[in-house]
């Protein structure tokens, strides 16, 4: 299995696994959706009653949302995680699961209405570092004469438990497309080469599958006229495969690939291990 | 045209037929002669009494003083009210009387909180003339009115805001959130008695008044009968005449039984000469011999001894001979009079000088069905929608309104008798008793009993979400009995098109019978009859006796008015003068040019729809129209004024030549090439004299020619084929690609479905309520939907769908949903259930107290589920998680009245009745409200939400029929994935699609996929949304195939399928049948006091029952001792002393000390122990209790 970064982004990024077969490409995808730990506001704690403000203002400490709404839109908010600062709560070596800077970070949201409480509220206890990334996600529209205080907890999860624990989206493969007109075998993933995804695409991936272009499609009456075909071979080759994703911005790209390769890597050779210490 | 539709309800509300009609009956200043006012001008005291409005006291009771009271207007001396004169009764404004005797105005809001109602007093004028002497009018509260929300008489009625100037739409809206609480966007509509809201339901009803003829089976015979409804003042009679095998025709009258010669009848009513009968009858000459022999059998003297029936006098004789035989004459008399003036037609009036008018009547009834059996007429459609009315709030209030004040009269009137006194000034306000009244009001709308034995007339408002709201208010019932088939009057006449919606109705035994209304319909209120008269008298009606004649008949309401020479002129003479504005777009004319008939209707109750009027081929709307409207210069009532739009009823829409469209729109626009659809194209040209149309495509902005649909034939064109259907069908899109029930069921299932119901959904004191947490506006959109205001409270979501299989867990109907997308909040929502207390008083002074029962309170539960009360009120305070059992509100009762004796003599102990959160349920406390009753008792709201995530079982729908529940949720890697890393949110299965015929559903997801990917709304808007081709093309340049289908990868193999996958992003509605509110075990419970055997229902955690089929497997099986057990051991076993002696074999009794003795022989030794069921104990008992002896003789086991 060879990984060609062929772009790369801070939240975006796009692959080419070579020599590989679907089962390892789905691999590194499910890790990437699903193994990869990040931060993210686990519990939540509402102040009840009346929220005195310092010019002697009172407020009530309702919103139009319910708490538990408010609770899950904060859990949703993507927070900056550096994994090799974080442990796990449960296995955190510092404070076996008490809670520590080094496996939980505190964030506080104290807004008075009106007006709109948003991800810019979350005042994190410790380093400004750890504001959330996106500033303008709105949590709450307050009233006049409503007030928000919220303690709110954030720890590292993976995407298994709970999507906001997920820090990669969109992720997805494709197996390369052959393509071939007449005699020319082309790179339909070359800009320069008029793919259309709707005429040239097929689901066969043993022999190549011939396939007649639309005249009144755009994208096929441009191949037509640089390649003077009527119609194409298309197949797939499912070793090498395309694959892409987005992180949600408390990740980058990279550090969640290494991070999911790493994981990959602890497995197998887990397996290797074991397969060794039994043969 | 739909701008048209946009200006319409600019003008009018959705409910605005309720409204209207209430508006209509309330006494406001701007309706001096309103239905109320009408009812109290024409009240009898006593049916003895002629005068209208007046009461009359006895004079025997007031020692020969002659008191009279007038509560009407006054009247003149022919006894017409004078119009001019002041209205007697006034309405005030909703108010709320505090036990402490303090009033305040009171808002629906505060109405809901408090379980109060929503009335305003109404104030009556009472003038006492005593011996002629008239006095100083009293003005007297004479009770409380409910009053509807948003009608002329409520707070919240924008002309009773008090502002300065006139409020904009906007700041209205803002008004009612900031001053009232409300949500901008409810429709009103409704009532609301002791806190609930209630819909009054429209009645269908055969149309009063009119002669309707049709064959009856009888005896295997065709006869030919004519039915009359007559309807006066709430007060209907069915008069029915049919003609006999042997041509002899009869008259049936209610209350009198048997039947009446016509012939007798009609010379009763003093039609004495037989020339007169024959001019009233006979049309043609075929049925002068018919009439002959009518006449002649009645001069037969063997029939009618002694000298067969010739005068007035003889057919009276034969009349109190056969309804009061053997009574004294005065009362023989009586009786007749009764059925002649009261009981016979009595919409044609009630006294001696209307009688000839029915006799006329009758001769016209008899021609119609003279008519029917010579088969120059056919029988009458009685689904026709022009012989059905519909009755509305205000008209049922009405008839409410009518009966009550009858009777508050009545008491009056009893009372100042009573009491009545010389020298001692009447004062009316004293004796009145208002509660009477308000109390009968109220009585009906709480339980839906109104007058006249119907039940169900008033229902809880269905809050589910706002749809369900809006369509509950838009329906409509026939009378007609549910178990009967009456097939006929289930199916969909082509009469209600555009009247009433074609697909939204129920499924079951209501399919039909329950109706909603068409998106744009008016319903008549009523012009005054005599108005049209007179101007039919101007333009040349003839009154002419008898019934032969070659010129047109002229009817007004069913009523024969005159005759007319021209009547094509005459027609297109009131049409001219309805579409210039001087005749009042309530009358509908229509010529019947096979009959002979002009058909004028101007009475309530008429649903009409709106049609353009098209004049020589012309539309008379025109682009100065539209673009006049836009900016606000024009109204829809200024169009309709100035003949550009009419409302025509079914009557009407017979006699027109409808065009559906003014063009058809070519496929492709003949410049770009666009695929067009028929909103995308403007009417350059409209309402000018071309014959072609001009349309402007909206993608290149070019003009091009098509030829216009409208001929010389044409009267009317459409307004928009969309007003066909109603509120809930107008949210599916495409419904003209779908299969019809399909439609009815997605129309059925958006009023299950959850969404933002009200904006005030915190403070509302629903018992039951829910929220969709993030309700989200269809991508595809209809256009009824910005009338219905579906963005601004929507009930779904968009949800990307892949329709494929998916390991078996999306089977019959299953879907099969994604976690991730669930967590990320996809179909989230909140129950909402709100329980009540009220520190109740009762007789002796004693009431319930809110507190934590102390430990002496019989019943009192450990300290620990109090543990959460506040200890000075008893009241549980908000956020709290609470679980089925807990208590919410501490309160304690004083004992019941009737306990068992104790022993000693110690105070009766205090009960505890607390209110404890349901079996089953849980959640979070989400308010406390804390209020004062009607009657000054602290009255406690908790309201408990509780969070409702998908889960497995949970029901979502698309809105195309499309329903299934969750039947697995699957981890977002397991789920197949596109190469761009699109995970669909749900799974359906294929096989929903073919059978079914949904092509609709299939288009929406094109085209929410179009939808998403361009960032836009897609308008699928029936009979006019986008077109097919155009989102295909859409999908193509967005780099998807054009078929919408796309090629998935395995998420647990990582293979890719080897299929093309059908994706697309379709609206769907999550339902409110949840899993959490359904499931239901139980292993031990609660069992019947009376029977022993286990409860039924899951409200009280009741078993399942094993039931006769079940019970027939386990035979099948053999398995004789689960049949025990299940129904035995597990149910209602019970162990019981028999006593032995075999001419005894009674049940025998332990007594106190433990001994078993047969309490009738007194047996105290040969007692046996007897397994039985507690059922078959029972039956023994209650045989013994009708003085049957059963003996149960006991043998040893073998």
């Amino acid at each position: 299995m060879k990984i060609k970064v062929l772009s790369a982004a801070p939240e975006a990024m796009r692959l080419l696994i070579e020599e590989t077969e679907p089962a390892y490409a789905n691999a590194l995808r499910r890790v990437l959706v699903a193994d990869v730990p990040k931060m993210a506001i686990e519990d939540v704690e509402f102040h009840l009653g009346p929220i005195r403000a310092e010019d002697g203002k009172e407020y009530e400490s309702v919103s139009p949302l319910f708490d538990e709404m408010i609770a899950h839109r904060l859990g949703l908010i993507p927070i900056p995680t550096d994994l090799g600062l974080y442990n796990r709560r449960e296995g955190c070596p510092n404070c076996h699961g008490e809670g520590c800077p080094n496996c939980t970070i505190i964030y506080s949201v104290n807004k008075r209405g009106p007006g709109l409480v948003t991800s810019a509220d979350l005042e994190p206890i410790g380093d400004a570092k750890l504001r959330p990334a996106d500033q303008k996600i709105p949590i709450v529209k307050l009233g006049d004469g409503q007030a928000m205080l919220v303690y709110a907890t954030a720890i590292l999860g993976d995407g298994k438990d709970h999507a906001k624990w997920q820090s990669t989206h969109g992720v997805g493969y494709r197996y390369y497309p052959i393509l071939k007109a007449g005699t020319k075998t082309l790179d339909a993933l070359d800009p320069e080469v008029p793919f259309c995804e709707s005429h040239m695409q097929s689901t066969a991936t043993e022999e190549e599958e011939t396939l007649e272009l639309a005249s009144d499609c755009k994208t096929c009456k441009k191949f037509m006229d640089l390649y003077k075909v009527e119609s194409v071979k298309a197949g797939n080759d499912p070793t090498r495969i395309v694959m892409e994703f987005e992180t949600d911005g408390s990740l980058s790209t990279k550090a969640v690939l290494v991070a999911a390769l790493d994981i990959l890597a602890k497995r197998f050779s887990e397996t290797a291990t074991q397969a060794s210490a039994l043969a | 045209m739909r701008e048209l539709i946009d200006a319409f309800f600019r003008e009018r509300s959705i409910v605005n037929h309720h409204i209207a009609s209430f508006n209509d009956f309330l006494p406001t200043i701007d309706n001096p002669n309103s239905r109320m006012q009408r009812i109290v001008d024409n009240l009898r005291s006593s049916p003895e009494d002629e005068r209208r409005g007046i009461i009359k006291l006895d004079e025997d009771r007031t020692e020969g003083d002659v008191i009279e009271i007038r509560i009407g207007r006054k009247r003149d001396d022919r006894g017409r009210i004078d119009l001019e004169a002041k209205p007697t009764i006034t309405l005030g404004l909703p108010v709320v009387k505090e036990a402490n005797g303090a009033t305040h105005p009171l808002n629906p809001m505060e109405s809901r909180l408090r379980n109060l109602n929503y009335t305003a007093p109404i104030y009556l004028d009472f003038t006492v003339i005593e011996n002629g002497i008239e006095r100083e009018p009293e003005r007297v509260h004479i009770g409380n009115f409910p009053i509807m929300v948003k009608s002329k008489r409520c707070l919240l009625y924008k002309e009773n805001m008090e502002t300065e100037g006139e409020l904009t739409i906007d700041e209205y809206r803002r008004k009612l959130i900031e001053d009232t609480q409300e949500d901008p966007f409810d429709p009103g509509g409704y009532f609301i008695i002791g806190g609930t809201e209630r819909a009054l339901i429209s009645l269908e009803d055969l149309a009063p008044n009119r002669v309707l003829v049709e064959f009856n089976e009888r005896y295997g015979r065709k006869v030919e009968v004519a039915k009359v409804f007559s309807q006066k003042e709430g007060y209907r009679a069915l008069t029915l005449m049919e003609k006999k095998k042997d041509g002899q025709l009869i008259v049936s009258v209610p209350t009198a039984s048997g039947q009446i010669p016509l012939i007798i009848l009609m010379k009763s009513l003093g039609m004495e000469k037989d020339e007169d009968i024959y001019n009233a009858v006979v049309s043609t000459p075929e049925m002068a011999n018919i009439v002959y022999a009518n006449i002649e059998e009645c001069q037969n003297k063997k029939v009618y001894p002694p000298n067969g029936i010739f005068t007035r006098d003889d057919a009276i004789n034969y009349l109190e001979k056969k309804f009061a035989t053997g009574q004294a004459k005065e009362y023989r008399i009586k009786k007749v009079e009764s059925i002649l003036d009261r009981s016979l037609l009595p919409h044609l009036g009630d006294t001696r000088e209307d009688r000839i008018k029915k006799a006329i009547f009758l001769g016209r009834v008899a021609r119609t069905v003279l008519e029917l059996s010579l088969g120059m007429r056919r029988e009458d459609d009685k689904d026709h929608y022009a012989n059905k009315r519909l009755k509305l709030a205000g008209d049922l209030m009405e008839d409410l309104f009518r009966v009550a004040f009858a009777n508050l009269v009545k008491d009056l009137k009893y009372q100042l008798e009573r009491s009545y006194a010389r020298r001692r000034e009447l004062k009316i306000s004293s004796a009145i008793r208002p509660d009477l009244l308000t109390q009968r009001l109220l009585h009906a709308l709480a339980t839906g009993n109104w007058v006249g034995g119907r039940a169900g007339v008033s229902q809880l408002l269905d809050r589910t979400s706002n749809m369900s709201a809006l369509s509950h208010l838009r329906r409509v019932t026939s009378p007609l009995t549910r178990s009967q088939p009456h097939f006929e009057a289930r199916d969909l006449h082509p009469t209600q098109w555009g009247r009433l919606c074609p697909n939204e109705t129920p499924e079951g035994q209501n399919c039909g019978l329950v109706k909603n209304c068409a998106l744009v319909i008016d319903v008549s209120e009523g012009f005054p009859e005599e108005e049209v008269k007179l101007l039919l008298a101007d333009l040349g009606t003839k009154q002419v006796k008898g019934q032969q004649t070659q010129l047109t008949r002229v009817y007004v309401n069913g009523d024969l008015v005159g005759l007319h020479e021209d009547p094509k002129l005459l027609v297109s003479e009131i049409r001219e003068r309805r579409r210039s504005g001087l005749l009042s777009h309530e009358v509908n004319v229509r010529l019947d040019e096979n009959m002979g008939e002009i058909i004028i209707n101007c009475d309530e109750g008429r649903i009409r729809r709106p049609l353009l009027v098209v004049k020589e081929g012309h539309i008379v709307f025109s682009r100065k129209h539209v673009d006049e409207l836009k900016m606000g210069r024009l109204r829809f009532s200024d169009l309709v004024r100035n003949g550009v739009v009419e409302w025509i009823d079914a009557e009407e829409e017979e006699d027109t030549f409808i065009a559906l469209y003014p063009y058809d729109v070519p496929s492709r626009c003949k410049e770009c090439k666009h695929p067009l659809s028929r909103n995308d194209v403007t009417w350059v040209n409209m309402g000018s004299r071309d014959d072609d149309a001009e349309l402007e495509c909206v993608h290149c902005h070019k003009t091009f020619r098509v030829k216009s649909m409208i001929t010389k034939d044409h009267t009317h064109i459409e307004v928009d084929p969309m007003v066909i259907l109603g509120v809930a069908s107008g949210v599916v899109p495409y419904p003209e690609h779908n299969s019809s029930p399909r439609v009815t069921m997605g129309a059925g299932m958006a009023k299950q479905s959850l969404g933002l119901g009200s904006s005030n959904y915190r403070l509302r004191p629903d018992t039951r309520s829910h929220l969709l947490h993030y309700p989200e506006q269809p991508l595809v959109q209809t256009d009824s939907m910005k009338h219905v205001s579906f963005n601004e409270r929507p009930a779904g979501q968009n949800f990307v769908v892949a329709v494929m299989s998916y390991h078996g867990y999306n089977m019959e109907d299953a879907i099969v949903m994604n976690r991730a997308s669930i967590d990320r909040g996809l179909g989230r929502s909140s129950f909402m259930r709100t329980y009540r207390a009220e520190e109740r008083r009762y007789p002796g002074g004693q009431e319930d107290h809110f507190e934590i029962p102390s430990p002496d309170v019989r019943g009192a539960r450990a300290d620990l589920s109090y543990a959460n009360l506040t200890p000075d009120d008893g009241l549980i305070s908000p956020e709290v998680l609470v679980n089925g059992g807990d208590v919410l509100i501490g309160k304690t009762s004083p004992p019941r009245f009737l306990e068992e004796e104790t022993d000693f003599l110690t105070p009766q102990k205090r009960r505890e009745t607390s209110v404890t959160v349901r079996h089953g349920e849980y959640g979070w406390v989400d308010s406390v409200m804390l209020t004062e009753s009607e009657n000054g008792s602290k009255l406690a709201k908790v309201k408990v939400r509780d969070l409702r995530v998908p889960e497995l079982g949970d029901k979502f729908a698309s809105r195309h029929g499309q329903k299934g529940v969750i039947g697995l949720i699957a981890p977002q890697e397991d789920m197949p994935f596109t190469a761009q890393g699109i995970i669909p949110d749900l799974i359906i299965n294929p096989h929903a699609i073919p059978s079914r015929m949904t092509v609709a559903h299939v288009l929406e997801q094109i085209g929410g996929k179009v939808g998403s990917l361009e960032g836009r709304f897609i308008d699928g808007t029936p009979f006019s949304g986008e077109r097919e081709d155009s989102m295909r093309k859409a999908l193509e340049d967005n780099g998807f195939r054009s078929n919408g289908k796309e090629i998935l990868y395995d998420g647990r193999t990582g293979r890719m399928i080897p299929a093309e996958i059908f994706v697309g992003v379709i609206y769907y509605q999550k339902l409110h049948h949840m899993v959490s509110g359904k499931l239901h075990v139980r292993s031990r419970g609660p069992v019947q006091i009376l029977t022993r055997q286990p409860t039924e229902g899951r409200s009280r955690q009741g078993g399942l029952r094993f039931g006769e089929m079940e019970r027939d497997c386990l035979i099948g099986h053999g398995a004789a001792m689960v049949i025990k057990d299940r129904l035995l051991d597990e149910s209602d076993g019970t162990i019981q002393y028999v006593c032995g002696n075999q001419d005894c074999g009674h049940f025998a009794i332990k007594d106190r000390k433990g001994n078993l003795r047969c309490p009738v022989c007194e047996n105290t030794s040969k007692i046996y122990p007897v397994q039985t069921s507690y059922a078959f104990k029972l039956l023994l008992d209650e045989l013994l209790s009708l003085g049957v002896v059963m003996r149960l003789q006991l043998e040893d086991m073998r």
